[in-house]
């Protein structure tokens, strides 16, 4: 299943409708307050995006979005902060650009290259920036070239072609295209799949203008053509929204396109019989259901050799809540080309098909635990009954994946015995990564220790699916014994520039020279995992350094800071955080997936921000310009102080910008430091000492990483004011703990 | 026979049924004793006398409040806490049993100490010496083994009466114990055309001079009864066109009936237009026009119908009604996908021509969250429980619940336990900040406000439903609905599609159906209402069917019997085109495309996805569009005003489109025909017809007046020629023809 996050999200709050001027007031007078309002929304748009924090490149668009395989592209990224754009960096070694004028860049695509959505970041004096979508694909391509707004001026399209464009705003954009009769056209409009703002709509009319198929929800519509004909697709924004983040990839094929994939699941490494549902399936049976859309869906049994481990760096799952999946992206390969992705995440057991019937108690199937279940909530009101045998003090955990997997669903699962409920296990909306990256899930997962020998029962429903008959509605299913663990995603997040900001903004890592910079790790744990995760960070540069900090016991986020040296090179590619945790006498590592917010919202209670897991975690050491302010230790080394006693940290102010201000540090890092207070650093000071008072301060024995940050304001070369957060680098603390007598 | 005959023939007969009436009621067995005889029982004789002298109406002690510090429940439907309040409150000042005629609650009433409210009972009156002698009593509540009130009827229930005539009703009041009153006093009257007949508090009826059917609403007690009139005119019907199906059948048997022949058919000009404004929201294009005018085929009719109930201007036109009355309102900035996408999905559903069952079945029982399920964007506005039985009441159902949440409904049967059970359908609904809606687990209920009881869950007139926790108990409701027995559901769609196209409902207003507002012509209403149940709630089909009906097709111009005819549909009643088509027809008449903000230039007005283009366009305002706050059709104002006809006359928009560079003034001008052709193309545009002579003479004359400029210099002849088209397009656009569907 390959839905995209924001096709999920784009309503949570939606965007403003463009302002613009009143249609029809019929007196002047009243025309003012409406210019006036306009004026000020403009005014504050325009607030909101200044430059408020120190600039690091910021790539919104990638023209076109994609390109065919063994080809040669001009591409444009466009931006802000983007000074002095030199390169493009893709996820696939096989992508290469070189630069030409104005941010133009000639793209070779390798003719090996899979077909896939890959990632381009742009680097140039600030960095490399924030990831966008890039697409490779087998079909030829053109680029929209000339105005499109009415169906007299539609731009004829061959079948098995991909036009790019961007919609205008207040416009629909018209196709045309001829189609034999019986002919199974599947128009696919990517969008939101590829990080565009465009919620795309999709109609094909015949000559008269009359509808003969739309599609309001998502980029597909699937269209035979009753006869021999020149059809019109018309494509505009579900509000009429539109600009230059407003791309699409429009492909028009009678290939491929893959709605779902059974088993929801497999194991790594284990050559796996699956079947495939879709449309234009070559060699494909029909499915005997439809669709969505009401359309029929055919299907096709392939054994695909399942690899060993997933490569994020191509296709994947989107979606912040996703993170926490392994597993590998599959596109089904036919003679009439390669289909879209689906995923299919790794189980440690082969999956179990779910048998239907099994709505009723009485049909309940028979499972042994620990297990993993593929099934599916189809038809409407379908429910899914498992029965196993557990014995008393058995525990488990049981959880269903399904929405993040990319079905429309939100399940649950009730534990029942002798028709007694004894647990319903619903999502709990658990979101980690706050508004910036929302987690939350509608999946549910639940720890049930049994309580006595004897039989239960799981009932599987969907509680969106009373009426839905979607048969994109699968799951998976696992009964575990109970097992800890943990998944990590590292963001990088702008630093606030007030108490209440509302903002949300793309943003990648940068460090300049002597500077130390913070990336936020988020910890997926699972079956009540709550142990400190060690975290570090590896792949970096000469000249960057890191020490292992935590994400503490019962915390769901931490920092890794990375310090460069003043003399650090200028260095630009992807490194791995990794996480380490021991789990009894196991000692558990996970490399984390990064993520990142995808536009700049000014207000994110107006607006609702998308952002997505990216293909890889990019670095970027400036190398030519200095961080503007540093607090360092003098030394560098691992401090040690008795419990209840003093500790005394020289620190050294380095003001290489015109950043002024006096500093207020605030510890973190290690349990009970943040009750210290502030400490003040007069704008004059170059070297302080702080102190931790261990008497006040109650840090338990044993070793910390802590750190200091201020939050300060200063002047910057060319950007006027802007607000950042300095960062102390590591500092290495040992706490003893009293000796007892 | 003349008018002046037939109503003195009627006259006669009245006379003749009126001794009937009287003689029966002496025929009619009585209560077993009187009130006179029998201990007084406070609910059953003292409580009628506040209601009827309209204590404790909802304008004074009836209000949630009280008046002045003394409370009595609405309409006397809570007789305990009346009880109360009389003779209890206020350490029982208000009554006074040693000296009965000292009770306060007497001198109030009667007006012999100071009141707010005046005077309402007479001391002369039976009511007053009943009132006396209950306190004298020592003010019994009565016991629990006392008879209870059942129901009342009225007599006669229905009568055929002249025009001018007069009934006398009579109210009996049956009571558990099997014993009959005669509450004809204590009953309360009302008609639902007040131009049609008058009531006096001794329930006797004086129609007005207006052939048709009045019901007349008799209230005792919370219970309720209807005595119906039809008052026929009596002419002769002869020359029934051949009816078309049982639509004409029934419509021409009722003016068979009342006497009053029907208009003639209306001519294929007409037609076109009546057809394509409301099945498609639109003027017919000039094309269109010139086509079917020339077209020699006798099924053009039926053609055109289904032409247009497969054009998305048929979507477009429906969704807009529906869009409003599912409440797809905008809020906040923040609303607008949703609202697009709800809109969106209306109007694919009824391109579709999704099942109405399916469609009101997906909205009311709808789970998922906005993107990927637009109709739980009903649930953003219709946020509470109560809002979503109500609105389903209304909406779906055609009965208003509303007054039953706080007290027993004053004109039904519906009381606050139906009410909470209805919305116990709704307590399992779960939403989160984002605007997710699912069902959540758990049993049913929903506690009656008043009692502070749980109540299961039952739809209205049904009992308890016991529905698995496992089970969304909005489903039950649905499944419910559309089943091919429910009384209400199809009847208040076909109810609210017959005045879409008759500019009346057969109940009117369509979405207040009850026992009490009965139907023009029931057998129609009914019968409608089975074909639609039978073709699976076809809409299109529905729509058909009214359209191919002689009576759809008959003219507006009245005969010399049915000029006040109001509900038999003997002829086309005429109403004002809606703020939307009126607007697009503006915008077609003078070539000048519209401008919504965010949206693309030429958007038609029937097509905007919610209500926020309104605070953009005076013109839409002006002429009522509603603003999606409720789910009645009578938020969008249909009437005429000072405004709207100023708006029309000068506002500076319509101006503007007369004198726009690309507009149609400047086309005409620019134009080499002849003025006698372009002048026809106007009037096919405007009125779907060819020009007669004067029109063309008048018009002609217009555009060759020599004209001056603000100066005083004479205007070049193109000049000149352009000012008089656009004085032309302003005349015709201003004109009835064009501002009503006809």
């Amino acid at each position: 299943m390959s839905a995209s996050p924001k096709s999920r999200q784009s309503d949570r709050g939606a965007r403003a409708a463009a302002v613009g001027e009143a249609a029809s007031f019929p007196y002047s007078r009243a025309r003012a307050p409406s210019r006036l309002h306009a004026f000020i929304v403009a005014t504050a748009a325009l607030l909101a995006v200044a430059h408020t924090e120190l600039p690091v490149a910021r790539l919104d668009t990638v023209f076109p979005p994609g390109g065919t395989r063994g080809t040669k592209i001009d591409l444009i990224a466009t931006g802000a902060d983007l000074d002095e754009a030199s390169a493009l960096h893709f996820t696939h070694p096989g992508i290469a650009a070189t630069l030409k004028p104005d941010k133009h860049f000639a793209v070779t695509i390798a003719p090996d290259v899979p077909a896939g959505i890959y990632d381009v970041r742009v680097s140039g004096l600030f960095g490399v920036s924030n990831p966008r979508a890039f697409v490779v694909g087998e079909l030829p391509e053109s680029v929209k070239a000339q105005p499109n707004d009415k169906p007299d001026a539609a731009i004829e399209i061959p079948l098995g072609s991909v036009v790019n464009g961007n919609v205008n705003p207040s416009t629909a954009d018209y196709f045309k295209f001829t189609a034999k009769p019986g002919q199974r056209v599947l128009i696919e409009c990517l969008a939101p799949e590829i990080d565009s703002r465009l919620s795309p709509v999709l109609a094909v009319l015949d000559a008269a203008g009359r509808e003969l198929a739309t599609s309001h929800r998502g980029g597909l519509l699937d269209f035979t053509a009753p006869a021999e004909a020149a059809y019109v697709l018309r494509l505009h924004d579900l509000a009429f929204a539109g600009g230059p983040d407003h791309f699409f990839r429009l492909t028009i094929t009678t290939g491929p396109h893959v709605d779902f994939v059974l088993p929801s699941s497999a194991q790594p490494g284990v050559k796996t019989k699956f079947t495939f549902f879709g449309r234009n399936l070559p060699g494909g049976t029909p499915a005997s259901l439809a669709g969505l859309d009401g359309r029929p869906l055919e299907k096709l049994a392939v054994e695909v050799d399942v690899p060993a481990a997933g490569d994020p760096r191509t296709d994947g799952l989107p979606d912040p809540a996703s993170a926490a999946f392994d597993g590998f992206s599959y596109r089904l390969k036919t003679v009439q080309g390669t289909a879209n992705p689906v995923f299919v995440s790794f189980a440690s057991a082969p999956a179990i098909a779910e048998q239907e019937p099994n709505n009723l108690p009485p049909e309940a199937q028979k499972v042994t635990p620990p297990c993993e279940i593929s099934g599916q909530l189809f038809p409407a009101a379908d429910v899914d009954s498992f029965t196993f045998d557990a014995k008393k003090g058995d525990v488990f955990w049981i959880e269903l994946s399904s929405q993040r997997l990319g079905s429309p669903t939100k399940p649950t699962v009730l534990v029942q015995r002798d028709n007694a409920d004894l647990l319903e296990i619903i999502s709990t909306d658990a979101n980690i990564g706050g508004i910036r990256f929302e987690t939350a899930s509608n999946d549910p997962a639940g720890r049930f220790a049994v309580p006595d020998d004897g039989t239960y029962r799981l009932r599987v429903r969907d509680l969106f699916g009373g009426l839905r008959s979607d048969p994109r509605s699968v799951y998976r299913l696992s009964i575990r014994r109970e097992s800890p663990d943990f998944r990590l995603v590292a963001v990088v997040e702008p630093p606030p520039t007030k108490d209440d900001d509302r903002t949300a903004a793309p943003r990648s890592a940068l460090i300049r020279g002597g500077g130390t910079i913070p990336v936020k790790v988020l910890a997926f744990r699972r079956d009540g995992f709550a142990g400190d995760i060690e975290l570090s960070a590896e792949g970096l540069p000469t000249g960057v350094t890191s020490y292992p900090t935590k994400i503490l016991s019962g915390k769901n986020d931490g920092l890794v800071l990375l310090t460069a040296g003043e003399a650090a090179a200028r260095w630009i590619g992807p490194i791995r955080i990794i996480g380490k945790a021991r789990v009894g006498d196991a000692e558990l590592a996970h490399e984390a997936r990064a993520g990142a917010v995808l536009w700049n919202v000014p207000d994110f209670n107006n607006e609702p921000v998308q952002s997505r897991l990216t293909r890889d975690f990019a670095l970027a050491v400036s190398g030519t310009e200095p961080a503007p302010l540093s607090v360092d230790p003098v030394e560098d080394k691992v401090w040690e102080v008795a419990a209840g006693a003093k500790l005394e940290i020289p620190l050294r102010i380095t003001r290489r910008g015109e950043f002024k201000e006096a500093l207020k540090l605030r510890g973190a890092g290690a349990p009970g430091i943040e009750t210290l207070p502030p400490i003040d650093i007069d704008p004059a000071a170059t070297a302080f000492t702080a102190t931790l008072d261990l008497a006040t301060v109650k840090i338990p024995a044993g070793t910390h990483t802590i750190w200091f940050s201020a939050q300060t304001k200063g002047k910057f070369r060319g950007k006027g004011d802007v607000t950042t957060v300095i960062y102390t680098p590591p500092i290495r603390v040992v706490v003893k703990a009293p000796e007892t007598k | 026979m003349s008018n002046a005959e037939i109503r003195m023939t009627q006259r006669a007969r009245t006379i003749r049924h009126s001794c009937f009436v009287i003689l029966s009621s002496f025929l009619i067995p009585h209560s077993s004793f009187s009130a006179a005889e029998r201990p007084l029982n406070f609910t059953n004789d003292i409580v009628p006398i506040f209601t009827k002298a309209g204590c404790n109406s909802g304008g004074c002690h009836g209000k949630s409040g009280g008046q002045n510090g003394f409370k009595l429940s609405l309409l006397g439907f809570e007789p305990a806490e009346d009880y109360e309040h009389i003779v209890r409150e206020a350490r029982g000042r208000r009554v006074f049993p040693a000296a009965p005629e000292n009770s306060l609650l007497l001198l109030k009433a009667t007006g012999a100490s100071p009141h707010g409210g005046g005077k309402h009972i007479d001391p002369n009156s039976d009511d007053y010496r009943l009132l006396v002698r209950w306190i004298a009593q020592g003010l019994p509540f009565g016991k629990d083994t006392d008879p209870k009130l059942t129901t009342i009827e009225v007599q006669p229930q229905q009568r055929t009466m002249p025009l001018g005539g007069a009934q006398q009703l009579t109210v009996l009041a049956h009571f558990t114990d099997g014993s009959v009153q005669d509450v004809t006093r204590s009953a309360l009257y009302e008609p639902n055309e007040k131009s049609m007949a008058k009531t006096d508090e001794d329930g006797r009826v004086t129609l007005a001079d207006q052939p048709g059917d009045v019901a007349v609403m008799v209230r005792y007690q919370g219970q309720v009864a209807v005595f119906r009139a039809t008052i026929p005119l009596g002419a002769p019907v002869e020359n029934l066109p051949a009816p078309r199906s049982y639509i004409d059948e029934l419509v021409f048997a009722k003016l068979k009936a009342m006497g009053m022949p029907p208009s003639g058919p209306c001519d294929d000009a007409t037609f076109l237009r009546r057809a394509s404004i409301d099945i498609a929201g639109h003027l017919p294009s000039l094309d269109e026009t010139r086509r079917f005018l020339a077209d020699p085929d006798p099924a053009k009719r039926d053609r055109l119908i289904d032409a247009l109930l497969a054009s998305p201007e048929y979507a477009d036109y429906f969704a807009n009604k529906w869009s409003a009355l599912l409440r797809n309102k905008r809020t906040e900035p923040k609303d607008a996908r949703g609202n697009f996408a709800f809109h969106a999905w209306i109007r694919d559903s009824l391109l579709a021509n999704k099942p109405y069952d399916q469609l009101v079945r997906e909205v009311v029982a709808a789970s998922g969250d906005l993107a990927d399920n637009p109709p739980v964007a009903w649930y953003r506005q219709v946020k509470e429980p109560q809002q979503q039985l109500e609105d389903t009441a209304q909406l779906f159902l055609g009965v208003r619940l509303q007054c039953a949440q706080c007290h027993h409904h004053p004109f039904e049967r519906w009381s606050q336990n139906d009410y909470y059970s209805f919305s116990a359908f709704f307590s399992q609904v779960g939403k989160n900040a984002a605007g997710t809606v699912f069902p959540r687990r758990g049993v049913a209920t929903a506690v009656n406000k008043k009692t502070k009881l749980a109540v299961k869950p039952a739809a209205l007139g049904s009992g308890p439903l016991d529905i698995a926790p496992d089970e969304d108990p909005r489903l039950a409701l649905a499944a419910w609905m559309s089943g091919k027995d429910n009384p209400f559901f199809a009847r208040a769609l076909v109810n609210r599609y017959w005045k879409h196209f008759f500019n009346r409902g057969l109940v009117e207003p369509e979405d207040d159906m009850r026992d009490t507002n009965p139907p023009s012509n029931p057998e129609l209403l009914d019968a409608l209402a089975r074909r639609f149940i039978e073709s699976g709630f076809d809409l299109k089909a529905l729509v058909r069917e009214i359209a191919q009906s002689r009576t759809y097709q008959l003219s507006a111009l009245p005969n010399d019997f049915n000029k006040t005819d109001r509900q038999n549909f003997s002829r086309c009643y005429a109403k004002r085109l809606s703020a939307e088509v009126l607007f697009d027809a503006v915008n077609q008449l003078t070539q000048t495309p519209s401008r919504f903000a965010g949206l693309p230039t030429g958007t038609r007005a029937i097509a905007l996805p919610d209500n926020s283009f309104n605070a953009g366009s005076y013109f839409l305002t002006v002429f009522g569009r509603p603003e999606s706050s409720s789910a009645c059709e009578c938020e969008r104002t249909q009437e005429a005003s000072l405004a709207q006809a100023l708006h029309l006359l000068n506002a500076k928009d319509i101006q503007e489109k007369l004198a726009a560079d690309s507009g149609a003034a400047a086309q005409l001008a620019a134009d080499p025909r002849p003025d006698d052709e372009k002048l026809r193309d106007l009037h096919l545009l405007a009125y779907s017809r060819e020009p007669d002579a004067s029109e063309l003479t008048l018009a002609k004359a217009h555009l060759e007046k020599p004209r001056t400029a603000a100066d005083g210099k004479p205007l070049t002849p193109a000049q000149s020629k352009r000012q008089g088209y656009e004085d032309i397009l302003w005349a015709m656009l201003n004109t009835k023809e064009f501002l009503f569907n006809h």
